[in-house]
Parts: structure tokens; C-alpha cells; sequence
């Protein structure tokens, strides 16, 4: 399956920037998320950036089981909502790899298509599972790691 | 000033806005909230996560700014939006929306948000920018929404008609006092041309009259149902591009009552003329009824007698007539009284046949025991004549005219006339009669089926029956004459005292005492001495007030009555009367006049405390109210 096949037609040119995803490679992209960007969102507080972070890594175990239960149950609007809002704050994050398979997922659930739904879902566990601990470090000591 | 010093002095002057965060992702509320903490002298902010707790929150507390995610756990998309819009229809609302959802918020923008931020790419200095560009955006539509509001609330409301037109004088914008003017919906006349209301034939001139800038014109319009009204327009072209301001306002009624005040005025001036002809005239009868009853005192046989009894009831008619003439040409505020009706039409007799003319033959009848009305008895002759000026053109060729008055009780209550007592004037001619359409516009003001005329005189008549509580019913048919009904509520039973016919039996007034007689008119002077002297009075006689009181400042002997006339050269009446009153306040006084009594009142002659006698008076009556007021002195 080639990424385009991921990636709704319309949102091809929002993508242009980043990476796309290849599901055909074994080797996973070594930049996770955007940490230059995302220190300037936070406006250099590292105390928001702390709590983003802690709030992430409470909700996104929660949020990926439920993208998993929705595809289990074939609920497509559960799909789409669990997605959506996970996307968002990958997005906060600047999360270039993850953002768009959860995107992904979003649009299958909006599209109510399942086909490769649970190999994305696999993906995005593997991204988070990455990203969450590049946050720490960034977080981890008075000054940012960027 | 430097830049922080400058930035102090605009955060002091920046308004503290209540924000109300509505996002139900804690990683992007936290964000947020962390975001406007630099801000929280300016920016206070509160936070939800669901719609339901939005809604109940934005009912109990006024906000200045939503930051609104559309999509919440108890709602998503456009939905979100909708829901949020009526309850905050004062507060501004910034949505924030994800990368793929732009469409979506461009739509909420166009649909009363007043901005939308992408998540993800914003950062604190754009995030509080946004929140308060939504803000001023939000007030300066709410001011521009209230201003349109207001205009709109003037446009609709104003008394005026006013039309915004464009080329061609098609009305594309009106208000609802333009189309009742034209007397038409608002929706018919929107579309139309102004010129569909005009004579055709000053469609020309109107088309030069748009040529010019602005100006003011009046015009008759014509409705559709046939009635006309006079109508002031005041016009500016091109206020906007091919877009002409018309403001009309309906002036017939105050064209009306002006025309009725230039009648009024017309009538006043001829009443004036009257009073001066009427006095001349009555100077005349004087003369000519002292002399007739002198040749009565003196007479030698019955035809003599009989001669000089003739001249004086000639005089007594012409004496009635000019009472009428000048009653015809009052025009002055009166005030309602208790009438008999029957009274007043018998006294206008004279002047109703003289109206009517010649060729038409009149027949007046009063009822006995007329019922008395409330009203103002020169309106009521007015009415009598303005019906009989309107029965004489309606017979060219001659005819009746039959005016009745009796009482009337209707027993049924009807629109027309409610059930009650009233008495009845009745107006019936036998001229050519009118259709039904005439008839149920002949008191329309201005309305008339004659080449002459100005069109008022039904429509007095008809003000003046409302005036006066009362109704008017006309019945006519074409070929068969026309019946004016005019029923006036009955103010009070009476009986009438029927009225005796005057005995003309000469009563000898003897007297003794010293007259100062002050005429300008020789004529009469010398006839009023010669009968005073015959009873056996002492005249002192004057042509003036000056001369009188050089009389009686020589005089040295008692003056027991002045009778002097009112209006004569040097020094009139009233000032010959202080003088007297100040050099022998003893004397009585009697002044004589050929004007009416109003005039007397102008000439500042106080009736309650003075006799007055109108020329021209007997002899009798003069000799009766001389002996009475000074057998009273001597009492």
C-alpha cells in the first residue's frame, strides 16, 4: 500500500512539508516531533510544556484504546472522534510522524473504511511509544532539549 | 515616549475581557490557558469541555469572547456553532478549528463568527491579537447593526412618506406612510413609477424638475379609487448613484383649513363691509322711521295714520334685513347655546329667500314646541345657507325648496344614528339629485360637480353638524331632488312661548327732564329732538362729541340723560361718556348705533354698565327706555 493511498487527496498538500509515512519501509523516520516549533508555541514556558507533556501521556493510552475498541466494533464515528482529538495535540506536539496516521484513521472513520485500520493503529502506537519518551527528555531539567 | 512606556499606556486603556474556553481536549485547553497567563490583568478566562456546560454558563454570565472548538464530546461541526450562535448573539466567537476542518470555519466566519485560529499554528502574541481583533469586530457590528436598526426603525416609522427611487422616478425602496399617501401596499407601489399617481400631463414637468439637484414641489395625486390629495414632495437626486430621495407629506387637510381660513377671512372682510353698509343704511331707516312716527303722532285722520303705520313696518323689514345681512357676514368665534331651531330658521327667512332667488319658490316650517339644541347659532345659519346655495344650483330652472324643522325621536339604534330624542332639520329641494357615487363623496372637501365653486360648502355643513353632536343622512335620486336630513341631539324640553305680535299703540312718554341728544347725522338729531320735545323734554342738541361736551361744560343746570351716538368725528362715544361720567356721574347714559353690538364691544363701550338701543329704533321704544331709566333714577 503506498502512503497516497493513506493520505486523502485533499490533504496531500498539507503533507507536502513533513515526511509521509512509508509503509513500505522497515526503518521508522528518526525525527519525531518538531521541537523548535513546539517551544515557541509554548511560548518557552517550560511549566506548560511540562504539564502538555504529562497531559499527553495521560490521555493517549486512553485515546489508542479506543480508536482500537471503535475498530474492533467497526464504530466509525468513535473511530473519527478518538482520531480527531488525538491528532490535535500530535499536532500541538508537532508530531510529524504520528499526526497523520492518526489523520488517517480520522478519515477512515469519517469515510467509514476500515481497510488497514488496525495495521495504522500499529503505527501509531510504535510513534507514540517514541515521541512520548523524546518529550521527557526535552522536558526533563531546567532547559529544554531541543 | 518609549516603546514600554507606550505599551504601558495601551494596556491601561485595553478593556479586561471575559473569555469562556469551550474545548474538551485538556492538552489544547492547557495550552490555551497557559498561553493567555502573560495576559491576565486583560484576559480573565474560563474553561468547559462540553456544549451543554457552554450553554448554561453563556445564559447566566455575559462574555466578551467564546474561544470555541467545534468539536466537543456532546457535539461536532457546524452543529457545535449553531448552538452556540443564539444564545450568544452579544459575544464574540473565535472558533478554533483543525487543519482539515478550515472550510468549515470559514463558514462559521460568514455565518456571524468573527474569526477562526488553525490549532497547531498559533502562537501567544497571535492568540491574544486574534481574541481581541474579535472582539472590536464583534462591537463595531453590534454598533453598526444598532445604527441600521435605528435608520431602519426612522425609515418605517416616520410620519412622512419617503421613497428612494431610481431613474424613471421607480420606486425601489418605500416606507409604509408613502404608500398609504398614494393609498396603496407597499408592495404595489415598489416597482411603480410615481408618475402612475400624476396627471399625465405633467409628466414633462416632472421630468424637468429631476433634472435639478433638489427642490420642493406640490402636486395633486390621484389613487387609484379616484380620490385626490395635495401632496408636498421635497426631492434630492442622486444621493448615491442612481439613487433619488422623495419625502412626501399629505397636506390636504391643512390645505383645507387653509382655504377655510381664507374663506373665513373672505367672510370677515364682507362682514366688515356689511357693518359699514348696515350702519349707513340703518342711519337711513332712523331717519326715516323718526320722521314716520312723527307724521304718526301728528296725523289728522286715520289714512294718515294709516300712511305713516305702513312706512314704519317697511322699516321694520328692512331694519330685519340688514340684522340678517350683517348676521350672514359675522365670521367671529361663537360659543354653543341653547337654540330653538325653529327660532333661528324663521330669523334667516328673509335672507334664504334672497339666496335662493326668484324663480324658486321656498316654504320654511318650524314645529311648535321645538325641543331646544346646543349650538352656535352662526354655524347653524351657515348650514341653512350652505344647504340652500346648494339646493339653488341644483334647480337652474326653478323649484322648491322646503326646509322643515320638528322634533324626532328615533326608537332604534342604528350606526346612523343612535336611538334618542333630537330635532330634526330638513332640507328637501326638487332639483336634479345625484347618483350614489356623488352622494357618498359630496362632503369631501374640495369635492364638487360644478365648473365654480370651491367645493366646501357641503363639507362645512358637515363639520359643523360633527361640531355639534350631531348627524346628517342625504337621500337623492337622479331626476328626483335631494333630502339633507340633519338630526342634532336634544339638549333640552321646552315649551316655546309663542310670540305676540307687537300692538302698535302710541304711549305718550311725557318727561321733563334735560336730554343732551349727540348725533352726527342731522337729519335723525333733528327728528330725535322734535319728538324728545314733544314729550316735553329740555334738548341740548350736538353734532359731535366734542361739541357735547363743550355743551355741557357750559351748561350749568342738571343733565339727567346723555343719548349720543357711538362712532362720530372729533371725539366719539366712549370718550364723551368718561367725560361725562367724570363731570356729572349722575347722568344716565344711552348710547345708539347703526353698527351691531360687536362693533360696539370694539369701540370699547362696555354694555353691562351702558344702554344701547340699535338704529334704527321707534320713538316708542326710545321714549319707553328713556322714561324707565329715569323713573329708576328718581326711585
Amino acid at each position: 500500500m503506498k502512503p497516497e493511498d493513506y493520505v486523502p487527496a485533499g490533504q496531500q498538500s498539507f503533507y507536502s512539508g513533513m515526511r509521509l509515512y512509508d509503509a513500505s519501509s522497515d526503518g521508522l523516520k528518526t525525527e519525531t516531533f518538531d521541537s523548535a516549533a513546539l517551544w515557541e508555541r509554548v511560548n518557552r514556558d517550560m511549566e506548560l510544556l511540562r504539564d502538555l507533556v504529562d497531559l499527553f501521556a495521560e490521555q493517549s493510552p486512553a485515546l489508542l484504546d479506543s480508536i482500537e475498541a471503535a475498530i474492533e466494533q467497526g464504530s466509525f464515528a468513535d473511530l473519527q472522534k478518538s482520531s480527531h482529538k488525538l491528532k490535535g495535540s500530535l499536532l500541538q506536539f508537532s508530531a510529524s510522524q504520528a499526526a497523520p496516521i492518526a489523520a488517517m484513521l480520522e478519515e477512515m472513520g469519517k469515510n467509514k473504511r476500515l481497510e488497514g485500520a488496525k495495521q495504522a493503529l500499529v503505527r501509531l502506537r510504535a510513534e507514540i511509544a517514541r515521541l512520548l519518551p523524546a518529550l521527557h527528555e526535552m522536558v526533563d531539567g531546567d532547559n529544554p532539549v531541543i | 515616549m518609549n516603546e514600554m512606556t507606550s505599551l504601558v499606556m495601551e494596556q491601561q486603556q485595553i478593556k479586561l475581557l471575559d473569555l469562556l474556553l469551550i474545548e474538551d481536549n485538556p492538552v489544547d485547553a492547557r495550552l490555551v490557558s497557559g498561553l493567555l497567563k502573560g495576559h491576565s490583568d486583560s484576559l480573565r478566562c474560563r474553561h468547559v469541555p462540553r456544549l451543554d456546560q457552554a450553554i448554561q454558563l453563556i445564559k447566566a454570565v455575559q462574555f466578551d469572547v467564546i474561544l470555541l472548538d467545534l468539536n466537543l464530546e456532546d457535539s461536532s461541526g457546524y452543529e457545535t456553532f449553531s448552538s452556540i450562535l443564539p444564545v450568544a448573539s452579544k459575544t464574540a466567537i473565535l472558533v478554533l478549528s483543525s487543519s482539515d476542518d478550515e472550510e468549515l470555519a470559514v463558514r462559521t466566519v460568514r455565518e456571524g463568527a468573527q474569526d477562526y485560529l488553525v490549532k497547531g499554528s498559533f502562537d501567544a502574541r497571535l492568540l491574544v491579537r486574534s481574541i481581541r481583533y474579535a472582539y472590536e469586530r464583534k462591537q463595531s457590528q453590534e454598533a453598526l447593526r444598532q445604527s441600521e436598526a435605528t435608520v431602519r426603525a426612522i425609515f418605517e416609522n416616520t410620519l412622512d412618506g419617503i421613497i428612494i427611487s431610481g431613474d424613471g422616478l421607480i420606486c425601489l425602496e418605500v416606507n409604509s406612510a408613502a404608500a398609504g399617501i398614494m393609498g396603496v401596499s407597499r408592495e404595489e407601489l415598489i416597482g411603480s413609477t410615481l408618475l402612475r399617481f400624476v396627471d399625465p400631463e405633467t409628466e414633462a414637468e416632472w421630468h424637468n424638475l429631476f433634472q435639478t439637484r433638489s427642490g420642493r414641489t406640490k402636486f395633486w395625486i390621484r389613487r387609484d379609487d379616484g380620490a385626490k390629495r395635495l401632496v408636498d414632495c421635497a426631492f434630492n437626486t442622486n444621493i448615491l448613484p442612481e439613487r433619488h430621495l422623495i419625502v412626501l407629506r399629505d397636506i390636504t387637510e391643512q390645505q383645507n383649513l387653509e382655504e377655510q381660513l381664507r374663506q373665513s377671512q373672505k367672510m370677515e372682510a364682507v362682514g366688515r363691509l356689511a357693518g359699514g353698509v348696515a350702519h349707513d343704511f340703518n342711519n337711513i331707516l332712523g331717519i326715516i322711521s323718526g320722521y314716520a312716527e312723527l307724521l304718526q303722532l301728528n296725523a289728522v285722520d286715520s289714512s294718515q295714520k294709516t300712511r305713516a303705520d305702513k312706512i314704519l313696518a317697511a322699516i321694520e323689514k328692512a331694519a330685519l334685513l340688514t340684522k340678517q345681512l350683517l348676521a350672514f357676514g359675522r365670521r367671529q368665534v361663537m360659543s354653543p347655546k341653547l337654540l330653538d331651531l325653529g327660532v333661528v330658521v324663521t330669523e334667516v327667512n328673509s335672507m334664504v329667500h334672497c339666496l335662493a332667488g326668484a324663480e324658486i319658490q321656498v316654504m320654511i316650517h318650524a314645529q311648535e314646541n321645538l325641543g331646544l339644541v346646543k349650538a352656535d347659532q352662526g354655524q347653524l345659519e351657515q348650514v341653512v345657507f350652505n344647504l340652500t346655495a346648494n339646493a339653488r344650483d341644483a334647480m337652474p330652472d326653478g323649484g322648491v325648496l322646503a326646509i322643515k324643522v320638528e322634533n324626532h325621536r328615533c326608537m332604534t339604534h342604528s350606526s346612523d344614528l343612535p336611538a334618542g330624542d333630537y330635532v330634526l332639520l330638513s332640507v328637501r329641494d326638487t332639483g336634479t339629485g345625484m347618483d350614489s357615487d356623488i352622494q357618498s363623496r359630496i362632503f369631501e372637501p374640495f369635492f364638487t360637480t360644478k365648473k365654480t365653486g370651491t367645493g366646501l360648502g357641503l363639507s362645512t355643513v358637515y363639520g359643523i353638524v360633527k361640531q355639534s353632536g350631531g348627524y346628517i343622512h342625504v337621500s337623492s335620486e337622479p331626476g328626483n331632488g335631494s333630502t339633507f336630513n340633519i338630526f342634532l341631539p336634544l339638549a333640552m324640553n321646552t315649551r316655546l312661548k309663542t310670540s305676540q305680535p307687537v300692538e302698535r299703540r302710541h304711549i305718550d312718554f311725557e318727561g321733563h327732564e334735560t336730554i343732551l341728544l349727540v348725533d352726527d347725522e342731522d337729519d335723525l338729531r333733528h327728528a330725535t329732538a322734535e319728538y324728545l320735545e314733544s314729550c316735553g323734554y329740555k334738548v341740548l342738541k350736538a353734532r359731535n362729541g366734542k361739541e357735547a361736551i363743550e355743551i355741557s361744560d357750559g351748561f350749568s343746570g342738571e343733565i339727567e340723560l346723555l343719548i349720543s351716538d357711538i362712532v362720530m368725528p372729533k371725539v366719539n362715544g366712549r370718550g364723551l361718556v368718561d367725560h361725562i361720567r367724570k363731570t356729572r356721574p349722575q347722568t344716565n347714559v344711552v348710547l345708539i348705533s347703526g353698527y351691531a353690538d360687536d362693533a360696539v364691544i370694539r369701540h370699547g363701550i362696555y354694555l353691562e354698565t351702558t344702554c344701547f338701543l340699535q338704529k334704527p329704533f321707534t320713538f316708542q321704544v326710545l321714549g319707553a327706555k328713556i322714561r324707565t331709566l329715569l323713573d329708576k333714577r328718581v326711585n
